[in-house]
């Protein structure tokens, strides 16, 4: 069991296991639902206004499976460049594998990223929103861990509707040494979600892109599942009182 | 007040740099069978000039005639004694023009970047370089017979067999089966010799398609035989050259060929110094089915980069057979010499075409033509603009004169493109910049130009594509490993300079007159020359585009609309590849583009000419591809990271690609676009009105150039008024009313030009502020004492003429004629001064 040390834990993130998380998400995906999948998701509204560079949107209930297979480039989610020093926190945006998640109801989000390639460093973050607006002038990063505010607000957080906060941060997947996959699981509420799947390594070593199997995953979230229980108990108990 | 408008206008003109496209020259003189004229093109005004000759008493050719055709004339090649073809280069066309009407009487549109024109079996033959096909044409209908595409780089050279069974066709960028190994897979260079610099990036290696590192062939087609008959390729000859300038049959009906061999296997320009470019004749026998070819150094003497430039044969770019003295002539472009070759490839002699007048001045051989009945040698000099006359039994210069009666070109830009091209300003006298710039473009190859002993450069880049605005440093080293050769053309406001821009202008390229060519560095003003003749060089349209400027439905198997789309839509690829030439010219963040050295954000515009580095499969075209050093890539992807999104979308890889194969150049395709026509042609309108519509959108300006009643004629169209002008400013002429003003031997062109230069196209030719229709007739008389014949302020373009019924006119050759003086009659003589256009 490998810990995410890199990650800014947040109140959302569980846990991350990654091979528990991957296995668990094929054993879950014959017994859940496929998630929905718009492709080749464009959320532009005219010639004038760029997409985001979202690859598609993925639309999961509480108890849906999700699997997909991307390339990202050698250097997307983290710079490993020691001289001259790069932001640790930034990831690469044209590089990486963007996804928007919309969870139709309360779940427990578990998401894994796996190569093949025993030298990719993989890693993946998760925002609140969807990102609306992407103009030529603004930055091509992001932030992978939460701590670099310029990186991800500038400009993706104005990027919402009417120009509002677009993005916030929830959580990422990141092991501290080098490991061809990870995971995390996050409780999220209804609503969109982007992800950006990426990899880390060295830039001035010109890295080759990776290759990534992703898999989401849904359950439902235990509080929520707890409270359906607890309402099913009552109505029981209701009805044998009757 | 319309005078007054066009004074205005022409001061402006005056202000603007004469721009052209630096015609490939390939067979630019001819002679008619007959021998009674002398034909040559006029590149930058996209005329044919017609001369007389010469005879025993006059030993410099009398221009006659000067005949408007398409845009960059590079061949004339006459068919009979009437009539002649001119292959003009930029316009897509072949103009067939009446000798004695001294119009086009139809124009031929071909496939792009047409070079070469031969006569076979009732049919012409016309190489079109970029399109790597010939073009089969009827030269009695005119009607298109077939297309034969070719498996070779930019066919230009013709010849035909002494049967008339065979066409050969020469590829100019056939390249020497060399290829870059990949960075990933190459050795590290050497440790530098210069002790401060650090260690040197990782870079490609230039190596033989033989090096087992090379999973791919490069194919080496220098020459394709082809069937006339039924237009099937009998075979192919390699091993003759990295790039075939000419070939001939010569005299020992054996196929030689002339070209320049690339050193780039040598490594670093120190070694390469002086000595990168061999120019060579090769012999290929045409008796052997399985081929054997001979070449031969032009240069032996000049090993090592200081030699005898004196006697040094630099870029033979014409080859002339020579029957009668069982010999060949050859030109050689960047050493202002004609050598005449025995059959046995033996240096009978070489003519310094500088030993005439103007010592100094660059001429530019580019071809020849032998009058045998002068027994004098005629050469087509490029870079100087004349023609000069060879006497073969002296083997002197006897005579040169100017190809045109007005050259556009202003002074100092001849005097740098001269010194873009001389050969004998290197150490041995063997090459230039021109060497790997052919007529200021490139070779189709890379080269490494690496200095071991250089030093460090701080270069100031940004970060952009990674949101970054802020200045960064980028160091580059003088090890920079293979580079492709880049074009010329289109130079203009395209710095920093150099796939990694580490030159801020063209005067920063002044060192390699001394590091690469072991010449003397020039003078500032020199290379301020120099950038002057580079920034008048503007690229061909991209032959992908509609006239109209629009994408195509389809290019290369995909949509480039619906690739431009994906292009701009997801603002990843114009975050650097921004702008209709595709690059916003920054030195950009450079770790996922294939290298491990700070690179320019290259253009796109020249990516249609790269698509034949097919690495993925087992042969390949060309051994460099589209990026900086040319290896490693798929089309439509330089870059080390995949774009997911493009592989998810139905074929969306190859719309991408089709578009950028479609990128603007900064040429429209109006430019250069015409179609000719004659009585009783219906008025093309779809072709007409979007000519106009170009022409109101300033993307080219629109001319009408022909004969009405067998005069020449010449109109402007005028976007606001929708007329056209001729040189009387109130002119206002609809096009139909100039369509049924011209009588039943007439014909007219409607041609696209560089927007601003149809006033000198077609109204004010000099420049001079007086409309050509208004200046100043010369006036013409007798003298008495003694009895001659003279006019006032003779000009070039006025020829005096002698007619004895005022119908039948012949160009009066001399003074002499006019002796004995007949006595004046009914029957004349009548005499005139005639314009030669």
């Amino acid at each position: 069991m490998v810990k995410s040390l890199f990650s800014e834990q947040t109140d959302q993130m569980k846990t991350s296991h990654t091979l528990e998380a991957i296995i668990a998400a094929a054993l879950m995906a014959a017994t859940s639902n496929a998630a929905t999948v718009i492709s080749n998701y464009d959320n532009s509204t005219g010639e004038s206004d760029p997409a985001f560079p979202y690859i598609d949107k993925v639309i999961m209930t509480a108890n849906d499976t999700w699997t997909d297979s991307v390339s990202v480039g050698g250097w997307s989610f983290r710079d490993l460049r020691s001289e001259p020093a790069p932001n640790p926190s930034r990831g690469w945006g044209h590089s990486s594998a963007w996804f928007l998640l919309e969870v139709t109801q309360p779940a427990e989000v578990t998401i894994a990223m796996l190569s093949a390639d025993p030298t990719a460093w993989a890693g993946f973050v998760i925002y609140s929103g969807e990102s609306i607006d992407d103009t030529p002038d603004n930055a091509h990063t992001y932030s992978n861990d939460g701590l670099d505010f310029e990186a991800l607000n500038s400009p993706w957080d104005q990027n919402g509707p009417g120009g509002t906060a677009g993005l916030g941060y929830v959580g990422n997947g990141h092991e501290v040494a080098s490991a061809p996959g990870t995971s995390g699981t996050f409780d999220l509420a209804p609503g969109v979600y982007t992800i950006a799947f990426g990899n880390a390594a060295d830039s001035l070593a010109s890295p080759t892109a990776k290759t990534f199997d992703l898999s989401i995953t849904t359950v439902p979230e235990p509080s929520a599942a707890m409270l359906s229980a607890l309402t099913v108990a009552c109505f029981a108990a209701h009805r044998r009182r009757a | 007040m319309m005078r007054v408008l066009f004074l205005l206008l022409l001061i402006t003109l005056r202000g603007a740099a004469f721009e052209h496209f630096e015609a490939r020259h390939l067979h630019p003189v001819d002679l008619t069978p007959d021998g009674s004229r002398l034909l040559a093109v006029n590149s930058p005004e996209g005329r044919l000039s017609v001369f007389f000759p010469g005879d025993e008493s006059n030993t410099t050719p009398l221009l006659l005639s000067e005949i408007p055709v398409g845009l960059e004339p590079v061949t004339v090649r006459a068919l009979n004694n009437q009539q002649a073809w001119v292959v003009n280069e930029l316009s897509d066309s072949v103009s067939i023009v009446d000798l004695l009407k001294r119009a086009v009487i139809h124009t031929l549109s071909v496939p792009d970047e047409p070079a070469d024109v031969a006569f076979a079996n009732g049919h012409a033959f016309i190489s079109c370089g970029r399109a790597n096909s010939i073009a089969v044409y009827d030269t009695a209908t005119f009607a298109w017979v077939a297309n034969i595409p070719l498996g070779g780089v930019f066919p230009r050279a013709l010849a035909v067999s002494p049967d008339g069974s065979r066409i050969y066709a020469s590829f100019l960028l056939s390249g020497n089966n060399t290829t870059t190994l990949h960075f990933r897979n190459a050795p590290p260079q050497p440790a530098p010799t210069n002790p401060d610099l650090p260690a040197p990036p990782q870079v490609g290696l230039i190596v033989p398609d033989t090096d087992p590192r090379i999973p791919y062939d490069v194919i080496d087609h220098d020459i394709v035989e082809i069937s006339t008959t039924n237009y099937e390729i009998i075979r192919y000859h390699g091993g003759l050259g990295t790039n075939i300038f000419d070939i001939a049959i010569g005299p020992d009906h054996q196929l030689w060929s002339c070209a320049s061999e690339a050193r780039n296997l040598i490594r670093f320009e120190p070694e390469l110094n002086g000595i990168f470019a061999q120019s060579q004749v090769s012999i290929t026998s045409l008796d052997d089915p399985i081929t054997t070819s001979s070449t031969i150094d032009l240069n032996p003497h000049a090993p090592t980069k200081f030699a005898d430039k004196g006697i040094s044969l630099a870029q033979p770019m014409a080859l002339l057979s020579d029957p009668l003295r069982n010999s060949l002539w050859l030109a050689a472009f960047g050493s202002d010499r004609i050598a005449e070759i025995d059959t046995s490839a033996n240096i009978l002699r070489r003519i310094d075409l500088r030993s005439a007048s103007s010592p100094h001045m660059a001429r530019g051989p580019r071809g020849m033509v032998k009058s045998p009945a002068l027994n004098r040698l005629f050469t087509y000099n490029k870079l100087s603009g004349t023609l000069s006359v060879i006497d073969l039994t002296s083997h002197a210069v006897i005579s040169e004169i100017a190809i045109s009666s007005h050259d556009p070109m202003p002074p100092e830009q001849r005097h740098g493109r001269a010194l873009f091209f001389d050969s004998r300003l290197s150490g041995n006298g063997t090459v230039s910049c021109g060497a790997c710039h052919f007529d200021a473009d490139n070779d189709g190859i890379a080269w490494d130009l690496g200095d071991p002993n250089g030093e460090m450069l701080i270069l100031t880049g940004t970060n952009l594509s990674l949101g970054d605005t802020e200045p960064v440093d980028r160091p580059v080293h003088p090890m920079k490993g293979p580079m492709v050769t880049q074009s010329l053309r289109g130079i203009k406001n395209a710095g920093p300079f150099h796939w990694r821009g580490d030159k801020q202008s063209i005067q920063e390229f002044s060192s390699s007159f001394v590091k690469l060519q072991a010449g003397e560095e020039p003078t500032s003003t020199d290379m301020d020359h120099v950038a002057l003749y580079l920034e008048s060089l503007r690229n061909h349209p991209n032959p992908n585009r509609n006239l109209d400027n629009s994408l195509r439905p389809e290019v290369h198997h995909g949509n480039p609309e619906t690739g431009r789309q994906h292009f701009t839509k997801l603002n990843v690829c114009t975050k650097c590849h921004e702008g209709p030439r595709g690059t916003n010219h920054i030195i950009d963040e450079f770790t996922s583009v294939l290298t491990q050295q700070p690179v320019k954000n290259s253009t796109l515009e020249h990516s249609y000419r790269k698509i034949y580095f097919t690495p993925e499969k087992s042969l390949t075209l060309s051994g460099f591809g589209f990026t900086h050093d040319g290896s490693g890539h798929d089309l439509p992807r330089g870059h080390e990271y995949d774009l997911d999104r493009f592989e998810r979308i139905e074929n969306a890889e190859a719309d991408v690609l089709a578009y950028v194969l479609s990128t603007e150049t900064d040429t429209a395709p109006a430019v250069g676009s015409s179609l000719t026509l004659i009585p009783g042609d219906p008025d093309p309108v779809i072709f007409r009105s979007v000519m106009e519509s170009q022409a109101a959108a300033a993307a080219c300006d629109l001319v009408i150039r022909g004969t009405s009643r067998s005069q020449p004629i010449a109109y402007l169209y005028q976007p606001t008024t929708g007329t056209y002008r001729d040189g009387s400013p109130s002119s206002a002429l609809t096009f139909q009313e100039i369509l049924e003003s011209i009588g039943a031997a007439d014909a007219i062109t409607l041609l696209g030009v560089i927007p601003g230069a149809g006033t000198q196209f077609a109204i004010d030719r000099d420049l001079d502020g007086i409309p050509d229709g208004e200046e100043e007739p010369p006036s013409i008389g007798i003298s008495q004492f003694p009895l001659s014949l003279h006019w006032s302020a003779p000009q070039a373009d006025w020829i005096p003429e002698k007619s004895t019924d005022l119908l039948n006119w012949k160009p009066l050759l001399s003074p002499a004629n006019l002796f004995p003086m007949p006595i004046p009659s009914a029957g004349g003589p009548y005499f005139r001064l005639r314009r030669t256009w």
